[in-house]
């Protein structure tokens, strides 16, 4: 755990405390309790946000990097642009991202044909001979034949968060984290608990999701296999030459 | 232009904001004032309305006559996708009142549909002389690349962003060699913390007296470059184009020219996907 994290764990704990406490003596004032637990639960909440800086922004689904966002946000010229699903980031070596401007569009769920719609939005925010990075399961492609598939995915996928910059990624929370109901609070809160609990919580999150895509991969039948490599195939190529042509360099991390 | 041989594109811009029609009317006044004759506007800016009327005030007003100025408006994505290029110049002249504009643009190189929205607009321009010359703005330079291979005229007037963070050399110097009017929108860049601190401007501001926004417009002007300078109050308008009592010297826009740093303020691919 890096010092913001720690921070975080901290006044995580030292706020459930006292937010137990103050359960403990609400619940024999009915009004007046509840009124606290709300208001303590509400602290709680907007102290979690305030300090945790590796919690992964919610989307609203509306609020994404548009001209009214750069406008208010300056950064420009990032070396590198993660696409992907929301283990990509883990998935890029750290070396590649050392010392380097990195724009971290990976969101859960995205698949190749979203990447390439965020890729055509958000390129501009890379300098020339910038890189994108995708990492590339063996089941990325898989939502593409998903009868389930649905093209506003596009927007809810799409979340940017920036690293390495921490005044821009406190902007961008700001931006992203706007989401009433306390229920998203309290999952972040739960997350941030098994974070600190449990080792190596998202490495661990992470191989059994890939254990998953292999067990489904191999549950597949042969023909349907086929057909996604052919449209993965599709997908690289087409976003490879939209790349050479923007002077930006595309690069496929299989994991 | 085009079809008008005996005008030529001013040299100052003034871009048509979202004020109310009386404060439009005192900025184009005071435009007029300061020697501005050229006037940007855009379908997007849902304004083209009130920029008509304002305008028709403002030239009763100073008693300059229409011929004297110059008018530009431009179409968005939308409506470079439908394709109905030649109701959509007729829906702009209607909106503003006019018989007939000095330019009409493309705002975007909308991807996969331009092109043909282009060849729409050259056949436009012979046919229907309601337009005096043809412009597209945020290009880049493949763009002009293509549209030589596959169209038969390239545009007039080309209006990207150009700032000191963002000079765009080689589109100029493209633009020069094909007789491309160059246009620069946002030229101050909204004077964000990297222009207004710059020490360079800054220090060319005291050396002649004037604001940094006037050498930004001087070294615009002096380039050969039309900055189209926004802005909603009516003294700034008449700073911001004076800018004819000084002259900045070849060593001046050197130091200017080593503020660049690839530093786009709008970016193009939010706006226009797959730009």
């Amino acid at each position: 755990m890096d010092a913001h994290q720690k921070k975080a764990a901290a006044v995580a704990v030292v706020a459930s405390i006292i937010a137990f406490l103050l359960i403990v003596y609400a619940l024999r004032l009915t009004v007046f309790g509840s009124i606290i637990i709300a208001a303590c639960w509400l602290l709680l909440a907007f102290l979690f946000l305030k300090v945790n800086r590796w919690m992964r922004p919610y989307l609203n689904g509306k609020e994404y990097p548009n001209n009214d966002w750069y406008r208010k946000h300056f950064d420009r010229n990032y070396d590198i642009l993660i696409l992907g699903d929301d283990i990509s980031r883990s998935q890029v070596p750290e070396e590649y991202l050392q010392d380097k401007k990195v724009f971290d569009c990976s969101f859960s769920d995205q698949n190749l044909y979203v990447d390439f719609l965020v890729l055509k939005n958000t390129f501009s925010i890379l300098k020339p001979q910038g890189v994108v990075y995708i990492p590339l399961r063996k089941a990325s492609i898989k939502y593409i034949n998903d009868k389930f598939y649905d093209e506003r995915r596009y927007y809810w996928a799409l979340s940017p968060y920036v690293f390495n910059s921490s005044s821009v990624s406190c902007a961008l929370k700001k931006v992203y984290t706007r989401i009433p109901g306390l229920l998203f609070r309290f999952k972040d809160l739960l997350y941030l608990l098994r974070r600190v609990f449990v080792p190596n919580y998202d490495a661990l999150k992470i191989l059994k999701r890939i254990e998953k895509e292999t067990t489904w991969l191999e549950n597949t039948p042969d023909k349907v296999k086929n057909d996604l490599k052919i449209n993965q195939k599709h997908f690289i190529d087409e976003m490879q030459s939209f790349c050479d042509e923007r002077d930006i360099k595309l690069k496929i991390i299989d994991v | 232009m085009r079809n008008n041989p005996n005008k030529t594109v001013p040299n100052l811009f003034m871009a048509a904001n979202w004020s109310d029609e009386k404060q439009m009317v005192r900025l184009f006044v005071e435009g007029l004032r300061s020697g501005v004759r050229g006037f940007d506007t855009a379908r997007e800016y849902k304004v083209e309305k009130r920029v008509g009327k304002a305008l028709k005030l403002a030239l009763q007003e100073t008693g300059i006559a229409r011929k004297d100025v110059f008018i530009q408006t431009r179409i968005c994505n939308e409506e470079i996708i439908r394709g109905k290029i030649r109701d959509e110049v007729h829906r702009s002249l209607d909106k503003m009142g006019l018989d007939y504009l000095d330019c009409f643009m493309f705002h975007w190189p909308t991807p996969n549909f331009y092109i043909e929205a282009w060849k729409d607009l050259e056949k436009l321009l012979t046919a229907d002389k309601v337009i005096g010359s043809l412009g597209i703005c945020n290009c880049r330079l493949r763009h002009l690349h293509q549209m030589e291979k596959e169209c038969s005229m390239l545009p007039d007037i080309l209006q990207v962003e150009i700032t000191p963070l963002w000079q765009v050399s080689e589109l100029k110097d493209y633009c020069s060699e094909k007789g491309i009017v160059l246009q620069a929108f946002s030229p101050l860049c909204k004077m964000i913390e990297p222009i207004r601190n710059n020490e360079i401007l800054q220090a060319l501001a005291l050396k002649h007296g004037v604001s940094i926004p006037q050498i930004i417009i001087r070294w615009n002007y002096q380039r050969g470059i039309r900055p189209i300078s926004l802005t909603t109050k009516v003294e700034r308008v008449k700073s911001n184009y004076d800018i004819e009592g000084f002259e900045l010297s070849e060593e001046d826009m050197k130091e200017i020219r080593s503020i660049d740093c690839g530093y786009k303020y709008h970016l193009e691919s939010a706006t226009c996907s797959g730009f």
